[in-house]
């Protein structure tokens, strides 16, 4: 997935943690959770959460690496964060479509020296993990988020390398290695939630997209912050999907990103737009925006353009524009997100509408934020092309 | 009664009590004399102070001021204890009611004084019968006084006031709770019984029958002891010598 | 008007409506106390367990009180809603006991919310240091500053953590269910309780009827249960039961004293009044006119005594809760009690309570008012004969009393409040029976008074019988009060008797070695203590408790020889063929508490959570133990190994060659080593002596009401005697002017008050040695199903006949003091 989720993702789980960890700020959140109305330290807080960071003791992302499979997608909990991100879009033959997101983080709360780790406990762990998903009904319009959090102990929550597993709870995604690609696994996830259940295979159509230069991907310009990430652009999905009693056989396309960093943000953005399309003709398109304090781009907004074999090239943020059309106002928190776009990318001749496939895709549990399925259709060098994706919206509004 | 000794006298004795914050005086320097032998009467309206009187004269009451002489002491002048031992030895008490100790028999009441005065027990036993035998009474020396009658009651008080011989008989309307016939006995016994003994007894009463059979009458009017003194008997109510 | 005229009364005699006063007043206060004690004993139970179970309807708990992590793994794959806790005693600076609660706030986020929202746990600080926060109260009570590095000691290890923020619970009642308090991250509170693998337990929210409820118990093992959050409590709450209800008995015994000096107060104002009544009478006022004014007066009497004993009462609340808290700390469980609650209710029903009493005290003088005829004034001997009447009545009524009592504590059960009523109406039908006896002990022994005491020594003696109804019931009084303080006297000393003997017989061990709460000892440690030099024999076993839906189940396991067997059964030919089947058969043997609590006797079976599932055990035998109340199951350690397969060892007895070599062995065994255990070395004489002062400490409340009980007798006797020697001064008035000296009238009335001194304490001795064999008996044992040897110690006999001759002596001295300064002639005046 794109470095637009990967910051998302970020800022979400330091929020998280700064929420938890932070004295008394759990209990203004809480407060926050049962009035809206209290001011929140969550949106106050992206300069502060990242300033108050201390990352003495951990590993840091300084360059360009090689990748070491399988060993990488596992955990590397020397690094402060880490998350892997899977979305994807599924269609059953009778034409029910479903849109579903299965996210897990991991965050280091101490680096490897703490006395933490001396603890005689079995539940004494420096690593706590949180795992988001969502299923979108879109015929029947429902969307049913969902969160853990757990810590990376006795268990409970974890991830490894070989077999390759990272789970919080019941919620888990497994794999193991494909000779179709270097570093490229089958997998399966399984999330079972009190409103819906899914279980799907996961087969690498294309190899392995590294993300900016060789994997190393700058977030400020002065290399400060990055991280290592590569993603798993198209995967073919099949499965299925149950939601009471109904049970729908189920195949589509996902998405699945893997990024680790200790400090990967700079910290003048109030939010960001994440677009990933899996356009029929076999292109993948991301792009993201990452929108600064007085409402204009940043020029770290950048995207990625794949094509059907799999060769990919970076587009950066003078190549593209977004232009938001119709906005939609969320009834839980009052935010107002632009819900309905018109994307173009003038270098490749393509413009996109994208438009969701249910409005009301908002998680709205501990953390606040629009991360949905969509539609898009539009033209390529003016010939109709139609696609899926998932988009993520943030900073609109109420955390 | 050639000798006319006086045994009591009052000198300007005044006593007051403290009646719910107000000062009531019963007695107001009033002064008499009583003479050894005398059978007085002691008349006045209810509150006057005739057992205030009687009460200061036996010792079991204080006066405020004054001077009370009995014999040869002045009351005021000694010991609770010289008072208690005076009234053992020279003193019979009768009053209206209450007079017998409800926790002593009948003859336990009458040997009392007896007992007190250490008495050979022997003594004592042939005495109590002799003086429960004077009233008439030698049958229930063994009954508890709450089963006698009022008239019983008083002889016995009678007997138990005379049985040790003393000089002096105090009686606080002795009669007061009795019938006309009760009264009249119990009033014979005491007067007779006084005067054969030939001690001084100075008696409160309302009742006229009780004027007849005394030697003088005293009456307290306001405060103050005054002789009675009527038309027909004036000389004779006062001794002569 | 009829009320105001009574009222002037009152204040006329104020210092017998003073008395009275204070009788009530105390009574009203001894109930009020013992009520809130009893109250914020349990309300700081319910608060400290509330604190910590939060929300959970249903905890999932095994052997030992703990539950290994790997369960809640099991339960948290398997996406169910478990949530863990880990909690224990700890001390911190050294010489704090706190509670540490140690939870996960990542997943508390509901049942422990007042922990969670404000929770900083210690693990997820900046650079994983270790941290915990408390409330400010319980922060400054232990006296550490946000900041401040403390202390953490606990299973035999010393971990530092640092105060990081206090917080604030949010309620009231947290705040006090806190006040003893520290959280921490669940982790850092399994490492400073040596807890790694193991969950204090596993709380979950759930309806009873919820279909997860069925999955979780598929998926828990052997062993371990899911429990209901309420019914555990409950099954605590239960065992304070028979304490509050102990209490509450002594409570009421001032408030029925009390009640006798309202009688007499009344009772006296009544025939005061007799002649006042009897004119009243006279110009048309009807008995119910009468009547309702001396009830109308009484309750005014009782409303504003009761009223002053509920202040009173609150006072004195705070020593006795202080008391009852720290006995139900030995005795039951932890519990924080910082805070007295007062309940308006029972203030309410204390305050009703005392005015009812009162007005009940009233009524026999009332009625005795409208008895009154027009026309005069009753004589004594009428009043006399009447009281004659009284008394055979109220013999009759003794006489059934007694006979429900006994019904009452002939039936069987376990019930405590029939045992109770039992005692109650024993105490009254002997009581009534007394004012019936009294003449004629005294007349008995008038010949001996006389020769003694002479003429009126005798007359004060005969005063006793001539005024039957005032004197009767200050003998009995008197009696009832010296009784209970006996009997409950003789009760504490059977039992402590009891205890040392028990104590004697168990204790064959002369050194003894405790692991720390939830370490374990191995057979490696035992081996090393068999052969230090010197130890002859050396038993081991294991405390634990299983889970059940009736509260924990302790379970002692022994390894140990016919000859230690042989205490816990009797020692007969069975012996042997006993120890073969203790050991090779499932059979246990329980403490009298626990076949009490339990219903069981030798012959039934009992059900005990093995690794293998239910399974019942045979009871072999019921045996004698005062360790614990809520009962003791015994077991071979061959069968425990048998059925459970849990090697620890948490307990181990020593026997020497020389017990005088007991200091020097206990060292050595001090020095061992052990690899998973902390351990404690006490001598035999340590835990006798540590058991003989928590038995003391556990009736210190006892004694507290028992003194509060003769300091109220001691006011009525006071009353009493000051009613009837004001009764007496007109006879006294009279005897001094037949020349009795005063030192001789204050003869009569000593010789008076001295002689019901006496006779209340002979008549106490048996009434007193009844109620110790009752309180033995019956109700001790329907209260912890303990049995006790019976031992009636003399000296506490002759202690009861000299508190009731003392307590006469003292309250006679105040109305002879008046006697003797009064002048006659003012007591003649009154005429």
């Amino acid at each position: 997935m794109s470095s637009v989720a990967s910051i998302s993702g970020i800022r979400l789980w330091l929020i998280a943690l700064t929420v938890l960890t932070g004295l008394g700020a759990f209990g203004v959140f809480v407060n926050s959770v049962e009035s809206p109305s209290v001011a929140t330290p969550a949106t106050a807080g992206l300069e502060s959460v990242l300033g108050a960071t201390d990352d003495t003791g951990f590993a840091r992302v300084s360059g360009p690496r090689d990748f070491i499979f399988p060993a990488d997608h596992g955990p590397h909990p020397n690094f402060r964060t880490e998350w892997w991100y899977l979305t994807g879009n599924v269609e059953s033959l009778d034409g029910s479509r479903f849109g579903y997101q299965m996210t897990i983080f991991r965050s280091a709360t101490a680096p490897p020296d703490s006395p933490v780790a001396a603890l005689e406990s079995d539940l004494a762990t420096r690593q706590y993990y949180m795992a988001h998903v969502a299923l979108t009904d879109v015929r029947g319009g429902r969307y049913f988020p969902h969160e853990k959090f757990s810590r990376g102990a006795a268990n409970i929550a974890g991830a490894w390398a070989t077999p390759f597993r990272v789970w919080v709870e019941n919620w888990r995604l497994e794999g193991q290695p494909s000779d179709a690609c270097e570093g490229c696994m089958v997998m399966r996830t399984d999330v079972k939630t009190d409103d819906f259940t899914f279980s799907f295979g996961l087969k690498p159509v294309k190899p392995l997209t590294l993300q900016g230069d060789r994997g190393y991907s700058k977030k400020t310009v002065d290399g400060k912050n990055a991280s290592h990430y590569f993603s798993m652009t198209r995967l073919a999905t099949t499965g299925f999907v149950r939601i009471n009693d109904d049970r729908y056989e189920v195949q589509g396309t996902s998405w699945f990103d893997r990024e680790w960093s200790t400090s990967s943000l700079g910290a003048s953005q109030v939010g960001w737009d994440w677009f990933a399309f899996q356009l029929e003709d076999g292109t993948d398109l991301m792009l993201y925006r990452m929108r600064g304090k007085d409402g204009t781009t940043d020029p770290a907004s950048a995207g990625t353009l794949v094509d059907e074999d799999g060769q990919y090239q970076a587009i950066s943020a003078d190549e593209f524009t977004l232009e938001p059309l119709t906005r939609w106002k969320s009834r839980d928190t009052a935010a107002s997100y632009p819900l309905v776009w018109r994307i173009r990318v003038p270098g490749e001749n393509l413009v996109l509408n994208v438009k969701p496939v249910v409005d009301a895709q908002e998680h709205t549990g501990l953390f606040r934020y629009w991360e949905g399925a969509v539609r898009v259709e539009g033209t390529r060098d003016d010939q109709p092309v139609t696609g899926v994706g998932y988009v993520e919206l943030t900073g609109y509004g109420a955390p | 009664m050639t000798q006319r000794e006086v045994f009591v006298s009052f000198e300007n004795v005044s006593r007051h009590f403290d009646e719910g914050g107000r000062q009531l005086t019963v007695l107001r320097d009033a002064t008499c004399e009583i003479y050894r032998g005398e059978v007085v009467a002691l008349l006045g309206r209810s509150g006057s102070g005739k057992s205030t009187m009687l009460n200061l004269i036996a010792g079991i009451d204080v006066c405020d001021s004054g001077r009370i002489t009995v014999g040869e002491m002045v009351l005021d002048d000694v010991t609770e204890t010289a008072r208690t031992l005076f009234r053992r030895r020279e003193l019979g008490f009768v009053f209206q009611s209450f007079n017998l100790v409800p926790t002593l028999k009948v003859g336990e009441n009458v040997e009392l004084p007896l007992a007190l005065l250490k008495v050979d027990e022997r003594e004592r036993q042939a005495r109590t019968r002799h003086a429960l035998a004077e009233v008439g009474l030698e049958d229930r020396a063994q009954a508890f006084p709450e089963s006698l009658s009022g008239g019983e009651r008083q002889r016995v008080a009678v007997a138990r006031a005379l049985i040790h011989k003393p000089s002096l008989i105090l009686a606080d309307e002795p009669t007061g709770n009795l019938d006309d016939e009760n009264a009249s006995g119990v009033l014979d016994l005491l007067v007779s019984m006084s005067r054969e003994r030939g001690a001084t007894l100075v008696m409160a009463t309302h009742s006229g029958d009780a004027a007849n059979r005394v030697d003088r009458i005293l009456r307290i009017v306001s405060g103050r002891i005054e002789p009675w003194v009527t038309e027909n008997d004036s000389a004779g109510t006062e001794p002569t010598g | 008007m009829l009320l105001r005229a009574g009222l002037r009364e009152l204040v006329r005699r104020r210092t017998q409506a003073l008395l009275a006063f204070c009788g009530i007043a105390v009574g009203a206060a001894v109930v009020v106390a013992v009520d809130t004690a009893s109250d914020s004993v349990r309300r700081g139970f319910e608060i400290s367990s509330d604190t910590v179970n939060g929300s959970a309807t249903h905890h999932i708990s095994g052997r030992g009180g703990v539950v290994d992590v790997a369960v809640y793994s099991r339960l948290r794959a398997a996406g169910l809603p478990a949530v863990p806790l880990v909690t224990g005693l700890v001390t911190l600076n050294g010489d704090h006991t706190y509670r540490i609660i140690g939870i996960d706030a990542l997943v508390d986020t509901s049942i422990r919310s007042h922990l969670g929202r404000t929770v900083d746990i210690g693990a997820f600080g900046d650079g994983g240091e270790l941290t915990v926060t408390m409330t400010p109260g319980a922060a400054s009570a232990a006296g550490i500053k946000v900041g401040d590095s403390i202390n953490i000691d606990a299973a035999g290890r010393s971990t530092i953590a640092r105060l990081v923020a206090t917080f604030d619970p949010g309620e009231d009642v947290y705040e006090q269910g806190l006040a003893t308090s520290v959280i921490a991250d669940i982790a850092l509170a399994q490492h400073v309780l040596g807890m790694k693998g193991r969950l204090s337990r596993i709380d979950l929210v759930a309806n009873a009827d919820d279909q997860f409820l069925r999955v979780v118990e598929r998926l828990l093992p052997p062993g371990v249960q899911l429990l209901n959050a309420q019914s555990q409590s409950d099954a605590q709450r239960d065992m304070v039961r028979s304490l509050d209800t102990n209490l509450a008995a002594l409570g009421l015994l001032a408030l029925l004293i009390g009640v006798f000096l309202i009688y007499n107060t009344m009772t006296f104002s009544v025939v005061r009044r007799r002649q006042t009544i009897g004119i009243l009478r006279a110009i048309g006022a009807t008995r119910w006119n009468i009547a309702s004014r001396i009830l109308l007066e009484a309750a005014l009497l009782g409303a504003a005594a009761s009223a002053t004993g509920i202040v009173l009462g609150l006072i004195l609340a705070k020593t006795l809760t202080a008391l009852t808290a720290q006995t139900v700390n030995d005795l039951y469980f932890e519990t924080e009690v910082t805070a007295i609650s007062v309940d308006g209710l029972n203030l309410a029903k204390a305050w009703i309570l005392g005015v009812l009493a009162t007005v009940f005290a009233a009524m026999l003088p009332a009625i005795e008012a409208t008895r009154t005829e027009p026309r005069a004034a009753l004589s004594r001997a009428d009043l006399e004969t009447r009281a004659g009447r009284w008394s055979r009545w109220a013999l009759g009524v003794g006489v059934v009393a007694m006979f429900l009592s006994v019904l009452l504590l002939v039936v069987p059960g376990n019930l405590l409040l029939p045992a109770f009523a039992g005692l109650f109406f024993l105490i009254v039908g002997l009581a009534l029976m007394i004012p019936l006896l009294v003449p004629s002990l005294v007349r008995l022994a008038l010949p001996l008074i006389k020769k003694i005491g002479g003429f009126d020594a005798l007359m004060g003696a005969r005063y006793i019988i001539r005024s039957t109804s005032r004197t009767g019931v200050a003998v009995a009084a008197l009696a009832v009060a010296v009784s209970a303080t006996m009997g409950v006297a003789i009760m504490i000393s059977s039992f402590r008797l009891s205890l040392i003997d028990w104590l004697e017989t168990r204790l064959r061990a002369d050194v003894y070695v405790t692991a720390d709460s939830g370490t374990s000892l191995d057979s490696s440690f035992v081996d090393r203590v068999k052969s230090i030099e010197g130890v002859r024999n050396v038993g081991f076993g294991n405390w634990t408790s299983l889970a059940s839906d009736a509260g924990p189940i302790t379970v002692f396991a022994i390894a140990t020889t016919e000859d230690g067997f042989a205490s816990y059964v009797r020692a007969d030919e069975s012996l042997k063929d006993r120890f073969t089947q203790f050991g090779n058969d499932n059979v246990v043997y329980i403490s009298e508490p626990f076949a009490h609590r339990r219903q069981l006797q030798e012959g039934d079976r009992l059900a005990l959570p093995t690794d293998a599932g239910e399974l019942r055990f045979l009871v072999a035998g019921v045996y004698k133990d005062y360790r614990s109340d809520r009962g003791i199951v015994l077991m071979s350690r061959a069968t425990w190994l048998r059925q459970f397969n849990d090697p620890a060892i948490n307990a181990v007895g020593v026997v020497l060659d020389d017990p005088s070599q007991s200091t020097r062995i206990k060292d050595e065994i001090a020095q061992l080593p052990s690899d998973s255990a902390a351990f404690e070395v006490i001598a035999n004489h340590e835990i006798r002596e540590a058991s003989i002062k928590i038995f003391d400490r556990t009736f210190a409340v006892t004694n507290v009401l028992r003194l509060l009980a003769v300091i109220v007798a001691g006011i009525g006797i006071v009353s009493a005697l000051m009613a009837l020697q004001f009764e007496r001064s007109r006879d006294f008035a009279v005897l001094r002017a037949v020349g009795l000296t005063p030192g001789q009238v204050a003869k009569i009335a000593s010789v008076e008050t001295l002689c019901m001194g006496i006779a209340s304490g002979l008549f106490a001795v048996p009434l007193g040695i009844l109620t110790a064999w009752i309180l033995v008996h019956v109700v001790n044992r329907r209260s912890f199903g303990w049995t006790m040897d019976f031992h009636v110690d003399p000296v506490l006999i002759l202690q009861g006949i000299a508190l009731a001759v003392g307590a006469a002596l003292a309250a006679g001295i105040l109305p002879t003091l008046r006697v003797v300064r009064q002048t006659p002639s003012a007591s003649l005046r009154n005429e």
